[in-house]
């Protein structure tokens, strides 16, 4: 075997000492800024722990790491965690699900209608403008306290943003290419299945992206204001009985589950664009 | 040329109609286009060239006349003919041999039958090997060899090409000129090139039609006979004695449209 073999986990699959000094530094890079990153995460962590035993803050307002792993611990022995966390991801999945395939199914009901969307567009736009959050106590009104609500609330942040990027992705799709499908005799159907929803299908995930996140919001702000379970309740509840732990713990969570979520939308992505050079 | 009318256009005319007012594109344009013969359009910018196509792809109804396909009326796209663009428009989601079944797939072809042709035909013009390539990894010639694939797998009788091969380098223009205008003579097709580009026109068509600019008009029309090559390809023509002659006739007419711009 030639050298490039023994050089090490680094340049492993190399196929000449060039190729292994070449993959050697392109994977050293990787490993030092993932080491890099854990290393912030690992300090920020650490002078946070310490600051709060030292009393050079005061952990009853900050909290601290090992008060919440003890929360996190707690919480899950007693099956508090599972439920909270279950109920703030299904309403936000619920939403995103409703307020992501209503605005694409409006989307083409403007494309292959566009009398309705010029009737519509200025009531899309002004919706759209409006504060979604504002329409909390409307929907606890009309839907009572209930999960009813907190998912109409993430519907309502991310419909009609999804309505107006996709529609103006439908619009956008190339003319010549319907010229080539029409002159195969292509149907009104035909041309948006083959040409203007796939041309549209990389505005349809980077909408994902955001309407994920944006559901997620709508979820949490649901939560506080009318639910009386999931993470935006634990939150509040933390706040209104003065316990940082439950609250930064709730927290914490929160960011492990947005986290979660966009990762699974970037897997989609690959798996749904492989026409895309990387 | 004395078969069949495949192509006939009286009294085509066309205007476009905005808020600011109406352009005439065409005006009172006769054509006819017999079977087996490949049929050359030039003419300068802006004169219409695109409206015609448009309307003999039955995309667009002429404002006036009309356009018979085989002795019948068009009022939209018919499967008798296939056109090539000026790009090749190769759908980039897809892979090259789902680009080729597109038009198989439209016209409601069995899903294993149209992958079979689509199949034969990639291996027919050298793309046997790319089926699961995307077209971002294809050069320009083989992007527009898929194109043609695309074409004539739904099998046309009458090609319309709009400046196929003007986005080509000249080398793979040559060759690309040289296969298209093979394959249409040898399946007996016949063919409407819309060109800018005087020389492709003399070298591949039994007959050129000059228009005139805006409104487009017939202003010469050219049969062109070239001696002294045993098999004429568009490779071949450009030796001949005559095509100098034609080009310089055609560049002349031409010339004098731009003048008056």
């Amino acid at each position: 075997m030639s050298s490039a073999a023994s050089n090490g986990f680094l340049a492993r699959g190399a196929v000449s000492d060039r190729h292994a000094r070449f993959l050697r530094s392109i994977r050293l890079r990787q490993t030092q800024v993932t080491v890099a990153q854990l290393a912030v995460l690992a300090v920020f962590l650490a002078v946070w722990q310490l600051a709060a035993s030292w009393r050079i803050i005061d952990p009853f307002i900050t909290s601290q790491p090992s008060a919440i792993a003890e929360k996190v611990l707690e919480l899950a022995n007693d099956g508090s965690l599972g439920y909270h966390v279950a109920v703030t991801v299904i309403e936000t999945l619920i939403g995103f699900g409703i307020g992501t395939s209503l605005g694409i199914a409006i989307a083409g009901l403007f494309w292959w209608w566009d009398f309705l969307s010029d009737v519509a567009d200025p009531y899309v736009v002004v919706l759209n403008a409006t504060p979604k959050m504002a329409l909390g106590p409307v929907f606890i009104i009309w839907l009572g306290a209930t999960a009813t609500a907190v998912v109409a609330l993430a519907v309502s942040i991310s419909l009609f943003v999804t309505i107006l990027s996709v529609y103006s992705a439908f619009r956008q799709a190339d003319p010549e290419k319907l010229v080539v499908v029409s002159s195969f005799g292509a149907s009104k159907w035909q041309q948006f299945s083959k040409v203007v929803f796939p041309s549209a299908v990389p505005t349809i995930i980077a909408t994902l992206k955001v309407n994920i996140g944006l559901s997620l919001i709508g979820a949490i702000v649901g939560e506080f204001l009318a639910a009386n379970a999931g993470l935006g309740y634990l939150i509040i509840y933390g706040q209104n009985i003065f316990k940082m732990s439950l609250v930064m713990t709730s927290l914490v969570i929160l960011t492990v589950i947005a986290g979660v979520m966009y990762y699974c939308v970037n897997l989609l992505e690959r798996y749904l664009l492989p026409w895309r050079r990387s | 040329m004395s078969g069949p009318e495949r192509i006939r256009g009286e009294g085509l005319s066309h205007t476009y109609l905005t808020r600011t007012g109406e352009t005439l594109a065409l005006s009172n344009l006769d054509l006819t286009v017999r079977h087996g013969e490949f049929c050359g359009i030039v003419g300068p910018s802006g004169c219409g060239k695109s409206t015609l196509l448009a309307i003999i792809c039955g995309l667009l109804q002429p404002s006036e006349g009309r356009i018979l396909i085989d002795g019948v009326q068009l009022r939209s796209p018919s499967r008798r003919t296939g056109i090539l663009l000026q790009k090749d428009h190769l759908f980039e989601w897809r892979t090259v041999l789902q680009n080729a079944e597109l038009g198989l797939e439209i016209q409601g072809t069995g899903t294993a039958q149209a992958r079979r042709r689509a199949k034969e035909l990639l291996k027919l013009y050298g793309l046997g090997g790319f089926e699961d390539s995307y077209p971002y990894q294809l050069s320009g010639g083989m992007r527009q060899r898929v194109a043609l694939v695309r074409t004539l797998a739904t099998d046309p009788d009458i090609l319309l090409l709009d400046e196929p091969f003007s986005a080509l380098d000249y080398q793979t223009k040559l060759i690309l000129e040289r296969d298209v205008h093979a394959i249409i003579r040898r399946n007996d097709k016949t063919a409407l090139l819309i060109t800018h580009d005087i020389e492709e026109a003399v070298s591949m068509c039994d007959r050129v039609i000059v228009l005139s600019g805006r409104p487009g008009k017939v202003k010469n029309v050219y049969d062109i006979a070239l001696t002294g090559c045993a098999e004429r390809t568009p490779i071949s023509s450009r030796d001949a004695p005559e095509f100098r002659g034609y080009c310089k006739r055609i560049w002349e007419d031409l010339e004098i449209e731009q003048r008056s711009i």
